[in-house]
């Protein structure tokens, strides 16, 4: 293992005549990071996914897949599976035949493609379908065969657009935990989305690009909890044995609690605005006072609390 | 994972039998090749040559010790798989490179096992040119077990679970059973060393690919029915045929003139197939989006269009070549006198149309997003003619006869030089005044148009903003 990020993007710009899809756009993907490219509509995240693949060349900036130049495109892409700009299987060939070629691309034999691509169909529900003509396939089985095509040469690391946009509410799940179980093999995903689960749910990380413009990039927890430090929050806290009183004014009198709402005999909620420290001195307050701690949740303290904030603001960095 | 593709040992390897090679010292792990090949016994006799489609996989892994070993039992056979025997070949590598920290590949041989002589090695970091020996007991001899002490577990969805993707799936099912190697697990995968094949080679694949899509197209089929239909008239209506051809004045004394005939169709017909064909291919590409896959997958652009071209070239080809026999044949039955210069030369002249007229069509289709493929049909067969005869007529007095060796009149040269004095195209009013002895400028000036307009399509393709 060593430190070249897995994708390196500096400073990308991309003009259509006068107008910026992206500018000066920088990325980076450690190795076996999980990074999240969030953001509305048109905010150019296929546009920065197209350029780091050397889909289309930038106007400005360099891109640098695991040290390697995009320029070099094939070297480049060696070990990269990508999914970019919802592309289509040829109709007139099976799933197995799609594999078949693709596998061959990458210079993979026929036996290990066969392996491979019955392990990558089984993965994305495809397996039965193997030897049907993709042709009268819906859009999401063809996009579940395309996604089978990125991962099918087990590649380091794994570039999205959108992958689930079109499957029904199962396929998302299924391919959500596929791509979970990517990160135990120790794999970098880039994955664009506008859907902000997906990103809390599989992502570590976080780039959040709006009209072009990174407005925020790092660790998903520390962007929550460092933009959020005196935002109001609302601490739930469930207990094993009936809330006393005293506990309750124990509570209250923390620093950053402003205010506590008892809801029944075993739940409270508080509402705090604080640091992070004084959070955490509430919690363990919470669980001092010998009630029996069933869960504590925080709300407000969320991606999607954040991307509110960013996205509410012209620019903010 | 950069150990993945750590440079291996380039020194001798030596073969070892089964028993555990010594354990290396902690700090410098010697590289060791281990070699596994389960061979399946053809179902008769066991030295009848195995199947030759029948692929021979070769994983490579890196192991963090050196110190886990196979065992092999030559008295316990495989209950499941009895006919099935397993060999293994520890190979140690004395002079390996201190880099490599204690390597081990895993070769998997499926039913070759009676022909080591073809053994594929997918280890190409720098092993492969060594030849891995088979351990001599584990051919014909009874089957033995492997165990690896390092992989006790088997997943429920691994080894006998794997079946190719075709039709032949009880011959492989369940040949991994027992090899300790998993298809599910990732791990297994990952270290399979892969690379990229040459820029040939996946220029080669993409052609397949093409070849396989024209397989699929009722287009093909056609184009194939519209050469068959030669002798299919001809033996249908030969009257007929025979009233037409004489009409024009195709029926002569000579054999070649009676075949000019026959193709007399060609000019329109390859401006047609080759924008059909060649024309679509890329605007198809965008249209469906399966552009979009191509160009992300580790691969030149210009495999991508080279391979897409040349499938298309060589079926248009195929077509016309195969146009010629069928009239050649026909004209066997009619004459005995068969001028083959002639023809040769003929034909030569039509192999640089096609050539010529499918690049201009690919070209074209390359700056297409989803254009009409009758674009370059309208303009190989309707307009340049068109031009071509006008200038040529507005000014005669300077005798241009350059402008009728261009591309858009080799099929008109290709039936002139038979003896036609005409063709179903736009272009026939210019051949008697064509100049038959330039024959040969006339196909280097399609060779040279062609590679013109192919290098500005490969110039498009490559700067193609997707
Ligand atoms: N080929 C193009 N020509 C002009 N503008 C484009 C082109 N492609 C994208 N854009 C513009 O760039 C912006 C970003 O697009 P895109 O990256 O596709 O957004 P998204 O985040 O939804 O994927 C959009 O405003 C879009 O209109
Ligand atoms: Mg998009």
């Amino acid at each position: 293992m060593n430190d070249t990020p897995a994708i390196e993007a500096v400073g990308l710009t991309k003009m259509y005549g006068g107008f910026a899809a992206i500018s000066n756009v920088d990325l980076t993907v450690r190795r076996g990071d999980f990074m999240g490219l969030l953001g509305p509509n048109g905010a150019g995240k296929s546009t920065t996914l197209k350029a780091i693949t050397g889909l289309l060349n930038p106007t400005s900036g360099t891109v640098r897949i695991g040290g390697i130049s995009i320029n070099d495109h094939r070297r480049a892409m060696e070990h990269v599976g990508c999914v970019i700009e919802t592309p289509e299987p040829y109709p007139l060939f099976t799933p197995a035949e799609i594999l078949e070629y693709v596998g061959r691309l990458y210079g993979l034999d026929s036996r290990e493609i066969q392996i491979r691509a019955r392990d990558v169909l089984e993965t994305v529900r495809m397996w039965e379908w193997r030897n049907k003509k993709i042709g009268e396939f819906s859009k999401g089985m063809r996009q579940r065969v395309v996604l089978a095509q990125a991962l099918l040469p087990n590649p380091d690391t794994i570039i999205l657009d959108e992958p689930t946009s079109g499957l029904d509410p199962r396929g998302m799940v299924e391919i959500r935990q596929t791509l979970s179980d990517l990160k135990k093999m120790d794999r970098s995903l880039l994955i664009s989305t506008h859907i902000l689960s997906e990103v809390s749910e599989i992502c570590g990380s976080v780039t959040m690009i709006r009209d072009g413009r990174v407005i925020a990039s790092g660790d998903v927890s520390k962007l929550i909890h460092g933009i959020g430090a005196d935002k109001e929050i609302t601490l739930e806290i469930k207990t094993l044995k009936p809330l006393t009183s005293q506990a309750i004014r124990d509570l209250s009198g923390c620093r950053g609690v402003t205010g506590t709402e008892r809801m029944g005999d075993y739940t409270v909620k508080l509402d705090f605005s604080g640091t992070t420290e004084d959070q955490a001195h509430v919690c363990e307050m919470a669980f001092r006072s010998g009630l029996g701690i069933l869960a504590m949740n925080e709300k407000g303290a969320d991606l999607e609390s954040l991307y509110m904030e960013l996205t509410k603001g012209d620019e903010i960095q | 994972m950069t150990e993945d593709r750590i440079e291996r040992p380039r020194g001798r390897r030596e073969s070892l039998d089964l028993g555990p090679s010594e354990p290396a010292a902690q700090d410098t792990p010697a590289p060791r090749k281990i070699s596994l090949k389960i061979g399946r016994k053809s179902a008769d006799s066991s030295d009848a040559p195995a199947p030759q489609e029948q692929e021979i996989f070769t994983a490579s892994r890196v192991q963090e010790s050196a110190g886990d070993r196979y065992e092999s039992s030559p008295e316990t056979g495989q209950p499941s798989a009895p006919r099935r025997e397993i060999s293994f070949e520890t190979a140690n590598s004395p002079g390996a490179s201190p880099k490599s920290g204690g390597q081990r590949s895993v070769s998997i041989d499926l039913g070759t096992a009676s022909r080591p002589a073809q053994q594929r090695s997918l280890d190409l970091e720098g092993g492969a040119d060594h030849p891995v020996g088979s351990v001599g007991q584990g051919i014909d001899g009874p089957g033995s077990e492997l165990a690896d002490e390092e992989e006790p577990v088997k997943r429920p969805r691994g080894l006998g679970s794997i079946l190719p993707l075709g039709g032949r799936d009880e011959d492989r099912k369940g040949t991994w059973k027992g090899t300790g190697y998993s298809a599910s697990d990732d791990d297994a995968h990952r270290q399979v060393v892969y690379r990229i094949p040459s820029m040939m080679t996946q220029t080669m694949w993409m052609f397949m690919v093409q070849m396989k899509l024209f397989a699929k197209l009722k287009w093909t089929y056609f184009m194939l029915f519209a050469a068959l239909l030669i002798p299919i008239a001809v033996v249908l209506a030969s009257d007929y045929i025979n009233l037409l051809l004489s009409e024009f004045g195709f029926v002569t004394g000579y054999s070649t003139t009676y075949i000019a005939g026959l193709l007399c169709m060609m000019p329109l017909m390859m401006g047609l197939f080759t924008s059909v064909l060649c024309g679509t291919q890329i605007p198809n590409e965008f249209k469906e989006r399966t552009a979009y896959m191509n160009v992300s997958l580790p691969m030149s652009r210009i495999s991508f269009y080279l391979g897409k071209y040349l499938a298309g070239f060589m079926l248009c080809l195929g077509v016309f070549v195969f146009a010629y026999g069928m009239a050649v044949a026909v004209s066997t039955t009619k004459y005995d006198l068969i001028f083959s210069d002639l023809l040769a030369e003929s034909l030569a002249i039509t192999i640089a149309g096609v050539f010529a007229y499918s690049a201009t069509a690919f070209c074209i289709g390359s700056f297409m997003r989803r254009g009409s493929s009758m674009i370059p049909f309208i303009l190989m067969s309707v307009v340049l003619p068109m031009v071509c005869i006008l200038y040529y007529a507005m000014f005669q007095d300077s005798d241009p006869t350059w402008i009728l060796m261009l591309p858009c009149f080799l099929c008109e040269a290709a039936l002139g030089i038979l003896g036609a004095q005409m063709s179903g195209s736009a272009g026939m009013i210019i051949i008697p005044m064509m100049d038959m002895t330039a024959t040969w400028t006339m196909v280097a000036i399609g060779i040279v148009w062609g590679i013109a307009f192919l290098l500005l399509g490969m110039y498009r393709t490559m700067r193609r903003e997707m």
